[in-house]
């Protein structure tokens, strides 16, 4: 249980990896949201100018994407469509923590939304999205091998969930380019 | 004679005036000088040295504030796995108090399966939780509807205040249940100075008007019946707990008592009073303070207390053993009577109430009901692991806040089944009472959150914690670590390779020859590998064990999370590897995640008194096992509940809840364990006896009626395992380990790497090859 002393220090894990890979990975982060943004998505993958893979179809880096700004009943189905092979719909419930969550990382607080991920994985621990989400947020911090474990826990958890498993190789791929692997 | 005798008179005048005239002298004048001094520095030595003394004790008391620790909070959400009588439960834990009319945070109206609650506010670090009035409605272990009664609308999720379970000195180990003055029901002050020490707000610190009045009174009764020492002088009292009767010491406390007046003002010594005094002894310990005095008595907070059961605690201040309500009822309630009379009689409640209150009976809680040490084992773990974590001037900075993942109900379901399968089981083998021990723990799959610990029979007894210190040997426990060592070597290993089981001789480092042997005492030949595992075999486990190598197993148990230190010998393969049920919990854990490895975590968050996260504990996974093996293992190890040596739990749980598992029995069948989980709990239980006798039972005798009745009780579901891309399911004739169909009465279905399934048929069923890639089930019975 040594290697939990090194886990709960996840929390001022910011100054663990080198600053120049955090800066990076912001950078990175900033740019897929970016391109999620404002490019409409095309079918196929791009490859950006600096040679980055960029999956635009599929690829949501905001890990709240699903979640409106301010919607108490739910109206998210119509938000995205459904994944091809759904396991078990999110519940309102979760959707309501993920909206809190949404609003812990817009204040600023990604620790918090972390930990209102972490209060939804309570209560749905085998919903691949949050664990997907918790990985995104995780990356977002620049806690590298915290993300690609959670990317990779979330992989195992959605088998034929195609979408869910291309964006958490991404994210995968990521901390890999970012470790220098 | 007259002459003679003023003579005398004269003479022994002129000795007296020689002796003054001595005296004078400036030699004896300087040695009196000098002694005086003396005595006086000795004196004024001793008065520091007993102000030292004394506020040394009080600061040490009075600054620490200790920690606050809270179990987990109970969240609400439709669709929940809970039922309308765990519900009250809970509220229960958290102190709500059931009225026809909730009207404030804190109550509720239950009717039938339908609450009405209003819950408390709460500030968690994520955020703040309103109080609501909120209408809650079960089905059976459902909860069904949840909608706020104000405006009417459903709630997705409500979060409940956590449950205080204890008030902690995170470093040192002493338990206390501290109040603060204003959290005390005024009428126990008022109570304690109507009946202790009448002058106590305006006397400093020693009260000869109080002795006066204790003097008279007692010459009036023609016994003792009240004392004179002032609340002041019982505090110091207590702090060094002497029940030496000397004058020597009455001046002491006098002093120390005057000493503590001119330091501190009135209030902080009422506080000390409260915290400090002596209620009452239970075994070992004593029972100090009202807070945990209520706790002991009631088996509630102070701030519950009504009239009556205030006037007993104050009333039995005066002796704890003569007046103790438990041993002696009459002579208390007598005693409370009377408080409850000076109460009335000094206008502090008025006659009705008085009267009202002396009707009520005692209703003191039977001793084994009063859990003051609430869930010791678990608050064992969380310190060690505050200690493991934290730095120590972190944790001795006042009024943290720690937030442990203790689930309330599955802690008490466990100490329930614990106890009572103990007693059954002992009975049965005729043992002496309480001989037989045994441990459990309960861990949620996927946040390694530790739901519950029990360390003993007796769980309100914090003393050996087998749940964290008996390292004892794991036996069949080993066994998941050796298969699952070879099933990563997926291209040489499937679920139905066959091990030889035959006769087994090793020699071993020293030369020894060993010939291990099955439980059954039989060989059975030729055997797959997944009814290997199943039904336990020790021969086929040992030779497939030095065929994958015992460097290779170890690596898999690091792997899995197990940190001693492991000796590559041979009888590794058939469990003389000892450890705890925690590390056993560890290592189980990695296995019910999938492979991915979390360590076991008592804690989410320690705050600050400002409320800011010292650190947290975050939710952390490590992908350490490959998922294809670890599928594949579980299924052999569902295997071993449906057919193998783990069936029993079915006695158990629900047919349709899917469980893996694995006995375990040392040799001699000193030790009795057993390792399962669901799709979101593991349970680790071990049976067996302090000093290592044989307990006279195996795993499946023993450890896993425990573990059977925790989740037969507990909320669980089964596992939504999904099925690896690489990962095929086939249908296997369990006699020819080929392929079948599922006409085949001797059919099964088993998770194979794709690729590696036999492709000859077996003509059963009718020779149709079956492949599809549901879930593990067995289409026929045998």
């Amino acid at each position: 249980m040594s290697n939990s002393k090194r886990d709960t220090s996840a929390f001022n894990a910011c100054s663990q990896p080198s600053e120049l890979k955090v800066l990076l990975a912001i950078f990175l982060v900033l740019l897929l949201i970016h391109g999620c943004a404002t490019v409409a998505p095309p079918t196929s993958p791009t490859v950006k100018d600096d040679g980055i893979e960029v999956r635009e179809e599929g690829v949501e880096i905001d890990p709240f994407y699903q979640v409106p700004d301010a919607d108490p009943e739910g109206t998210y189905s119509s938000v995205r469509p459904a994944p091809q092979i759904s396991s078990k719909p999110t519940s309102g419930t979760v959707l309501a923590l993920l909206s809190q969550a949404k609003e812990q990382e817009k204040a600023g607080n990604p620790e918090k939304a972390a930990a209102v991920l972490e209060r939804a994985l309570r209560i749905e621990p085998k919903n691949p999205q949050l664990w997907y989400r918790l990985a995104l947020l995780r990356l977002q911090q620049g806690q590298l091998d915290l993300a690609r474990s959670l990317a990779a826990k979330s992989s195992a958890l959605a088998q034929g969930d195609e979408d869910l498993q291309v964006k958490n190789r991404t994210i995968i791929e990521q901390v890999d380019l970012l470790q220098g692997r | 004679m007259s002459k003679r005798r003023t003579h005398r008179r004269r003479s022994s005048r002129k000795n007296s005036n020689r002796w003054l005239a001595k005296l004078l002298k400036w030699q004896n004048l300087k040695k009196i000088l000098i002694a005086t001094s003396v005595l006086f520095t000795v004196s004024a030595v001793y008065v520091v040295y007993l102000d030292f003394q004394i506020r040394s004790q009080f600061e040490g008391k009075r600054w620490a504030i200790p920690a606050k620790v809270y179990a987990r909070p109970l969240e609400l959400y439709p669709q929940a796995r809970l039922n309308a009588d765990q519900f009250e439960n809970e509220l229960q834990v958290l102190a709500y108090h059931r009225s026809m009319n909730p009207d404030r945070p804190g109550s509720y109206f239950r009717k039938g399966n339908n609450f009405r609650v209003i819950s408390r506010s709460f500030t968690f670090w994520d955020g703040s939780e309103p109080s609501i009035t909120m209408q809650v409605r079960f089905i059976g272990n459902t909860l069904e509807d949840l909608y706020d009664v104000n405006s009417r609308t459903p709630l997705p999720i409500v979060r409940f205040d956590p449950a205080i379970i204890g008030r902690i000195y995170p470093s040192h180990t002493e338990d206390r249940v501290l109040v603060k003055l204003d959290e005390v029901p005024p009428l126990l002050v008022k109570a304690l100075i109507a009946v202790e020490d009448r002058d106590f707000y305006v006397h400093s610190g020693v009260s000869l008007r109080g002795i006066a009045r204790a003097f008279i009174a007692n010459i009036r009764a023609g016994s003792t019946v009240q004392g004179g020492s002032t609340l002041t002088q019982q505090l110091v009292k207590n702090f060094f707990l002497s029940n030496e009767r000397s004058l020597w010491r009455k001046v002491n406390e006098a002093i120390m008592a005057l000493l503590l007046e001119w330091h501190y003002d009135k209030n902080e010594i009422m506080e000390a009073y409260i915290n400090e005094i002596f209620l009452g002894q239970d075994g070992k310990r004593s029972i100090h303070g009202f807070g945990l005095a209520s706790r002991f008595y009631f088996e509630k907070p102070l701030h519950k207390l009504r009239t009556d059961e205030i006037a007993l605690l104050v009333g039995i201040v005066k002796g704890p053993s003569y007046y103790s309500p438990r041993r002696s009822p009459e002579r208390a309630l007598e005693r409370r009577n009377l408080v409850l009379d000076m109460l009335v009689g000094q206008g502090e409640i008025n006659q009705a109430e008085g009267e009202s209150a002396k009707g009520e009976p005692l209703t003191v809680v039977p001793l084994e009901k009063s859990n003051i040490t609430s869930y010791p084992a678990f608050m064992d773990l969380m310190r060690r692991q505050l200690r493991r974590d934290y730095k120590e001037e972190d944790l001795n900075s006042e009024g943290l806040q720690i937030f442990t993942t203790l689930d309330p109900l599955v802690q008490l379901e466990s100490e329930k089944a614990l106890s009572k399968w103990l007693n059954r089981l002992g009975k049965s083998k005729d043992m002496p009472d309480s001989e037989l021990q045994g441990a459990s723990i309960v861990v949620s799959v996927d946040g390694g959150e530790v739901l519950s610990v029990v360390g003993g029979r007796n769980p309100q007894f914090a003393g050996f914690n087998r749940a964290l210190d008996a390292v004892r040997p794991i036996g069949s426990l080993i066994k998941p670590a050796v298969y699952l060592t070879a099933l990563q070597q997926s291209e040489k290993y499937t679920l139905v390779s066959l091990l030889d089981d035959g006769p087994l001789t090793l020699e071993l480092e020293n030369g020894d020859q060993w010939q291990p042997e099955n439980f059954d005492k039989e060989f059975h030949g030729m055997v797959p590998i997944y009814k290997a595992l199943s039904n336990s075999y020790n021969l086929s486990t040992t030779r497939l064990g030095l065929e994958v190598g015992l460097p290779s197993i170890i690596h898999t148990l690091r792997l899995l999370g197990v940190e001693k230190e492991i000796k590559p010998y041979p009888s590794l393969l058939l469990g003389s590897l000892a450890l705890a049920p925690v590390e056993v919990a560890q290592m189980y854990h990695t296995l019910a995640a999938g492979g991915f490895r979390t360590p076991l975590r008592a804690i989410r968050d320690v705050l600050t008194a400002q409320g800011q996260p010292l650190q947290r504990y975050p939710l952390s996974v490590e992908k350490v096992i490959d998922a294809e093996s670890v599928y594949l293992l579980n299924a052999a190890l569902r295997e071993t509940t449906r057919r193998g040596t783990g069936q029993g739990v079915y006695r158990f749980v629900p047919p349709d809840l899917t469980v893996s598992g694995k006995t375990g029995t040392s040799n001699d069948l000193r030790d009795s364990w057993f390792a399962g989980y669901t799709g979101d709990k593991l349970g680790i239980v071990w049976v067996g006896m302090d000093d290592n006798r044989p307990a006279e039972l195996t795993g499946s005798q023993g450890a896993l009626k425990v573990w059977g009745e925790i989740f037969q009780t507990v909320n669980t579901d089964s596992a939504i395992d999904t099925t690896p891309s690489t990962i095929e399911m086939v249908t296997i004739d369990t006699e020819t380990q080929l392929l079948a169909s599922s006409g085949c009465d001797t059919a099964l279905q088993l998770p194979f790497v794709k690729g590696t399934a036999p492709v000859e048929q077996s003509g059963c069923g009718g020779g149709v090859m079956e492949r599809s890639s549901g879930w593990l089930e067995r289409l026929f019975k045998r």
